[in-house]
């Protein structure tokens, strides 16, 4: 589904992402770990057409689209819940959840989508009114990933979801985006909580300052010694 | 249910508002049977003023781009519907459509470019071509008449003038709201808020953040376009220093903060409320420039304890109490 070929990617001139190749079958849930500056967002970005990549191929679907405007990629199924979550303050919940669908035009399936992430965030139901500012952390995270399947996407790429969130709180949204993920939408995870992204992944993929370091099947990974002790300080 | 609809628009105090906003409005249409020639004149600069706030509303309110050149608009506006009325003889009317033409192509052009930088960054650069087609319309002598300026005709019936121009100033002013509301229900106005709250976001939402902005853009030039088409008539003369003073940019701009940045009737209560507080600045401390100096403070006070302007407590959302007043302070990090 997507492919990515020796993908270069940086600010200015100064270079982030050095030669990267991947891949994310349909259907699959692959997590993409690495510490902090890895350039997991960087990477995310440049998926999404926010950064254009120096040089490389990504590919969707057979599709060419590094360096393709945001707005043709997400029309084109990939849809990313951002670092931070990045809601829109000052509109209500229910505007920023409306906001996923806002390049759709299938209105009849946008109310039953609505319907559907209303069901998995029964929080959020309780909330329509309120702005999305004045929500708690794990509430916006949920708002976030509600507004992220409101664009009905083929791709959908989490980043740092558990980030400054209780356990029980990331677990709780976990069991609701591994529902999406039974409904089969295609789903690639980005943590620097290994073990948590292991965990919900069928592969992973391990960045390390600019450069992927390994890959392979997330339970494999889970027993591989570097990775124990890189990253899971066992 | 409706998709991306405004039902939050009508709840709360609102209600009141609106209503009070209705009678107001009724007033001012029956006021020219009754009122002399200055409060006719005085009603119609309001008016122009209200008409360009509601346009700097588009970009610097809902968008959240910060632009201090929408003078060129203004500017641009009155020279386009001059020169359509003196070199192609057209009437008006059609004049006006070519200044507002005129105005809304110099805002694309110039907006492709110019709305990708943020920040100070845009806000100088506006500030910089505002200046820049000031000064071309004051040496292009051969086509804009250069620093001696452009004569038009008085408007005929000349004894009806006055309320031509009052009507003609009230009618872009309604125009000006409704647009407003229309844009604003719709997927446009949503584009907008959501580059003003995160425009990365926006752009993941597959928002074209660049349509976004340039339209928001357009269309401020369309009101500030008229509004120079209008005063450019009525004024009879269209000169450079007066029609691309920066002092017009400014004076949108307080009107609209003022009133209510990103609100539909904010910019529009700013201009009245604008004109009121300069008005009895002049008569207290007619000294000079000193009235501008206490104008400077109160925009600082208003800035700093109702960054959202006066719509907050008038439509309820917030109290008009010292301790809102100072938790505005916290909140907005001022």
């Amino acid at each position: 589904m997507l492919e990515i070929k020796n993908l270069n990617v940086g600010y200015g001139e100064v270079q982030v992402l050095w030669d990267i190749d991947m891949e994310v079958k349909e259907g699959e849930v692959v997590a993409l770990v690495g510490s902090n500056g890895a350039g997991k967002t960087t990477l995310l970005y440049t998926i999404s057409g926010l950064l254009h990549p120096m040089s490389g191929s990504i590919r969707f679907n057979g599709q060419e689209i590094a360096g393709l405007p945001s707005e043709e990629i997400v029309d084109l199924g990939i849809t990313q819940v951002p670092q931070g979550r990045k809601l829109f303050a000052g509109m209500t919940v229910k505007e920023n959840i409306l906001m996923g669908a806002y390049h759709r035009k299938d209105k009849k399936q946008i109310q039953k989508d609505y319907e559907f992430v209303l069901e998995l965030f029964p929080r959020m139901a309780e909330r329509l009114s309120q702005p999305a500012g004045s929500l708690s952390g794990g509430e916006q995270q949920m708002c976030a990933v509600a507004r992220g399947l409101m664009a009905a996407p083929k791709l959908l790429m989490i980043d740092e979801l558990s980030l400054g969130l209780a356990p029980i709180i990331v677990e709780n949204i976990y069991e609701a985006v591994s529902e999406v993920i039974k409904r089969g939408t295609t789903v690639l995870i980005v943590e620097q909580d290994v073990m948590l992204a292991l965990e919900q992944a069928d592969r992973a993929y391990v960045l390390d300052v600019g450069h992927m370091r390994m890959s392979g099947p997330a339970k494999e990974m889970m027993d591989n010694p570097v990775i124990k002790e890189a990253y899971l300080g066992l | 249910m409706k998709i991306l609809g405004l039902e939050k628009f009508f709840s709360g105090r609102k209600g009141w508002l609106w209503g009070l906003f209705g009678l107001f409005m009724l007033a001012l249409a029956v006021l020219p049977l009754f009122a002399s020639g200055f409060w006719l004149r005085t009603l119609t600069l309001i008016f122009l003023l209200a008409a360009m706030a509601e346009g700097w509303n588009y970009i610097g309110g809902y968008t959240g781009y910060a632009a201090f050149g929408n003078v060129a608009f203004f500017g641009i506006g009155a020279y386009g519907t001059a020169l359509a009325m003196l070199r192609l003889h057209f009437s008006f009317f059609p004049a006006l459509l070519v200044g507002v033409a005129a105005a809304m192509l110099f805002a694309i052009v110039i907006g492709l470019p110019v709305l990708r930088l943020k920040g100070h960054y845009f806000a100088i650069a506006t500030v910089a071509l505002a200046t820049a087609v000031g000064e071309v319309a004051d040496y292009w002598t051969d086509f804009t008449g250069g620093s001696a300026g452009l004569t038009l005709p008085f408007f005929d019936p000349i004894e009806y003038s006055g309320q031509f121009f009052y009507y003609i100033s009230f009618l872009l002013v309604i125009f000006g709201l409704w647009l407003t509301y229309f844009v604003m229900k719709g997927k446009m106005g949503y584009s907008w808020v959501a580059v003003r709250e995160d425009e990365d976001a926006a752009k993941m939402m597959g928002i074209n953040t660049t349509w976004a902005k340039v339209s928001a853009f357009a269309l401020s030039a369309l009101m500030a376009g008229a509004a120079g088409a209008i005063y450019g008539y009525w004024n009879t003369f269209v000169l450079p220093e007066e029609v691309f003073k920066i002092d017009y940019t400014l004076q949108m701009i307080l009107s609209t903060v003022l009133g209510g940045p990103g609100t539909i009737l904010g910019p529009f209560i700013g201009a009245f409320l604008y004109y009121i507080l300069i008005t009895l600045l002049v008569f207290f401390f007619h000294v000079g420039a000193f009235h501008e100096t206490i104008l400077g403070v109160i925009i600082i006070l208003v800035m700093v304890f109702t960054p959202q302007g006066l719509m907050d407590f008038l439509s309820g959302k917030k109290k008009l109490t010292l301790s809102s007043l100072l938790e505005n302070i916290r909140t907005h990090k001022v």
